[in-house]
């Protein structure tokens, strides 16, 4: 099992089982519920582990996709080369564990001043975090136009793309800030409450 | 009040100029997200949400509905034309459309696949309109103990119906559950699992839940890839001649192909297509691969499938628009929804204050009227906007990837922010995101957490009551609660009897 999936099953099963525990401090007509959930999910997850060691029920393949179109037609389809330029089709067939079904390269980003190499995905999900810290200090517009600066800057946005985005982002801002009253500018935290904003 | 009052109730609700106008909006929209892979109409409906606050009730259903009548038809677009499916739904059609393409005949399978969506979701409609009379006394059968099983049965049947194995989708529906229960009990005003987070005491925020799942984690996936999903090769092919203006003797052609040539794939399709939309959370991704599989089994002349056969284009698209109307039963009438898409319009449902379940379809049947009626005219409106663009959509499925993520996830924190001005929401949104990222990779179900999450406190409240009318046996003491019971058993050990007897048999 991959370490990605037992931090996914770990948090399940840890979620759970500190959840039948703190049960104990409520009622036992509203702590019954939630005990038995729990209970449930940490028995699937135990299953999960034990069918991919004992490979019969954690990789199971019910399929009713497979069972109605065979995968090998799709895969050879799929997969087949172009006969008037010899090159691929996009891969749309069956996922392997761990990978998607779009064939495509996954991009990688490395840390300025490092060695360290991340793929996009661990940079997106960085910036999506620091996004969320910036919202807490500044409020909702200046952190979503300093998230697309950081991404434009970061993922090496063009020019052109980056100002469109800009624009559309302001706008989306206005129709949120104006339309619904959502305050733009309230942060989280009470530090700048003094300042009237 | 009479059926006939709720019907005309119902159309008075949509009749109405800003109505008709937003649900033209919601086509287009719904095209737009459809023809864009990676986004589709679930993400695409759970993004607007937010934005539908500022609306009346049936305004704002009208527009999510619209954008599932449109999306589920913008997902044939990239489809065809560029062999990558927009949506789920829209998978088989790249079976056969995409041959069409590759010989340069793309706008006759585009335009093929607008008329039977369209003309799919009216008649789905309108056979649901009629339906109502029938549909209203079904529903009054299930009391309390049936409404527990039967959501029940929502969660246990998701390992039967999708490509997940049963381990995952049950640990996920479980987990959904078990999440579900932070906030107040339905029986007491304890606050339960909040840890002293006043913004808790409701429970985690179902927008913010759906928005991570779908959206957040959908971005962060497609964040790894380099340039648009489509291949370059293709586009340059199918541009080729898709521009020119279509005489109406070739419209005529195409209705002709549909119904007087091929009615009975169109009808077959249309059929599957509404008994799967009553499954929940099957929807669209099922019944266009069933009905094209059937389709293909039953059909003469089998082996130009796959090469550009017009029917397998009919089949595809007529099945998953079929499901639009149908998916919707199971979720006004017992507040589960019947395809992913309508999991999320539940989430709007709930925003404006609308609590679908038995009480919601029996005693306010307009409602009902209004929801089908809505998207039958959505349907109509598909019919004209799908002509005309026909082919003009397609750009939006060559958008890079790296131009697509940032505005999505910065709509997402908005909007979550925009719902209750909470940051606790905005921090369920990311970790959801994360946690969703991560469900998606290593395939575990999403919708089965979803699912689990919709579907929690229904289950308690009722097994609560159910208890409050007798002991454990009161689930077995009818036929049509044993009928569920078995439905339960069954759909739980029919996966293990498969997976046993696959392994046995390698």
């Amino acid at each position: 099992m991959n370490t990605e999936e037992t931090i996914l099953l770990g948090t399940v099963a840890g979620v759970s089982a500190l959840m039948i525990i703190t049960a104990n401090q409520y009622d036992p007509g509203i702590a019954l519920f939630p005990r038995i959930a729990a209970s449930l999910t940490v028995f699937f997850a135990i299953a999960i582990v034990v069918g991919n060691r004992s490979e019969v029920f954690g990789n199971s393949e019910i399929d009713i996709i497979a069972q109605v179109n065979k995968k090998t037609e799709l895969d050879e389809q799929t997969h087949s080369t172009d006969p008037e330029n010899g090159e691929n089709k996009p891969k749309i067939g069956k996922a392997d564990p761990g990978e998607f079904r779009i064939n495509k390269p996954v991009t990688k980003y490395q840390i300025p001043y490092t060695n360290f190499v991340v793929t996009h995905r661990a940079t997106v999900s960085a910036m999506i975090v620091v996004y969320f810290a910036l919202l807490w200090l500044s409020g909702v517009f200046v952190s979503s136009i300093a998230f697309l600066l950081l991404y434009a800057k970061v993922i090496g946005l063009r020019r052109n793309i980056f100002i469109s985005l800009l624009i559309f982002t302001v706008c989306s801002l206005f129709v949120f800030g104006f339309w619904l009253e959502t305050p733009l500018f309230r942060p989280g935290h009470d530090l700048a409450r003094g300042l009237g904003i | 009040m009479t059926l006939l009052d709720s019907f005309i109730e119902g159309v008075g609700l949509i009749l109405t100029p800003t109505t008709l106008l937003l649900i033209a909006v919601g086509v287009v929209a719904g095209i737009i997200l459809g023809a864009t892979p990676g986004i589709g109409p679930v993400p695409g409906i759970a993004l607007a949400l937010p934005l539908t606050l500022g609306l009346q009730t049936w305004e704002a259903l009208s527009l999510l509905f619209a954008i599932y009548v449109g999306g589920m038809y913008g997902g044939a677009v990239s489809a065809i034309l560029l062999n990558v499916p927009g949506t789920a739904g829209a998978i088989a059609s790249t079976f056969d459309g995409y041959p069409f393409s590759l010989r340069g005949e793309a706008k006759y399978a585009i335009q093929i696949s607008v008329i039977a969506s369209s003309v799919g979701t009216i008649l789905a409609s309108l056979l649901l309109i009629v339906s109502v009379p029938i549909l209203v006394p079904t529903i009054a059968l299930f009391g309390t103990p049936e409404y527990a099983l039967v959501a029940i049965f929502g969660l246990t049947i998701i390992p039967l119906i999708t490509q997940y194995s049963m381990g995952k989708a049950l640990l996920m529906g479980s987990f959904g559950v078990l999440l579900s229960t932070i906030g107040m009990p339905p029986s007491s005003a304890t606050q339960r699992y909040t840890m002293g987070i006043i913004d808790l005491s409701d429970g985690l925020e179902f927008v913010a839940v759906l928005l991570g799942i779908f959206a957040i984690a959908e971005m962060i996936k497609l964040s790894g890839y380099e340039g648009a999903l489509s291949d370059s090769q293709s586009e340059k092919k199918n541009s080729e001649g898709t521009n020119k203006i279509t005489a109406l003797s070739d419209l005529i052609d195409r209705f002709v192909t549909i119904f007087i040539r091929n009615p009975i794939t169109f009808i077959k399709s249309l059929l599957i297509a509404m008994i799967i939309g009553f499954i929940p959370a099957a929807g669209g991704a099922v019944s266009n691969i069933l009905a094209y599989g059937v389709e293909k089994a039953t059909a003469k002349k089998s082996e130009s499938f796959g090469t550009g056969d017009i029917r397998g284009v009919i089949a595809s698209e007529s099945a998953n628009s079929g499901t639009i109307p149908s998916a919707l039963v199971p979720l006004l009438a017992f507040g589960i929804p019947g395809s992913p898409t309508a999991a999320v319009i539940l989430g709007g449902m709930l925003m404006h204050g609308l609590n679908p379940g038995p009480g919601l379809f029996e005693d306010s049947v307009h409602l009902s009227y209004a929801t089908f009626i809505s998207i039958a005219i959505g349907g109509l409106f598909l019919l004209v906007i799908g002509l005309y663009s026909a082919t003009k959509m397609a750009s939006f499925a060559r958008m890079e990837m790296t131009t697509l993520v940032p505005p999505v996830i910065i709509l997402c924190v908005t909007g979550t922010y925009a719902l209750s001005l909470s940051f606790v929401d905005v921090a369920i949104l990311v970790v959801i995101g994360f946690f969703g990222y991560l469900m998606i990779k290593y395939n575990y179900s999403t919708v089965a957490f979803i699912l689990g999450i919709i579907l929690g406190p229904v289950i308690e409240e009722n097994m609560l009551r159910s208890f409050q009318l007798g002991d454990v046996t009161i689930f077995v003491d009818a036929p049509l609660r044993i009928l569920l019971v078995v439905l339960i058993a069954g759909s739980l050990v029919v996966p293990v009897m498969l997976s046993v007897y696959n392994y046995y048999s390698k």
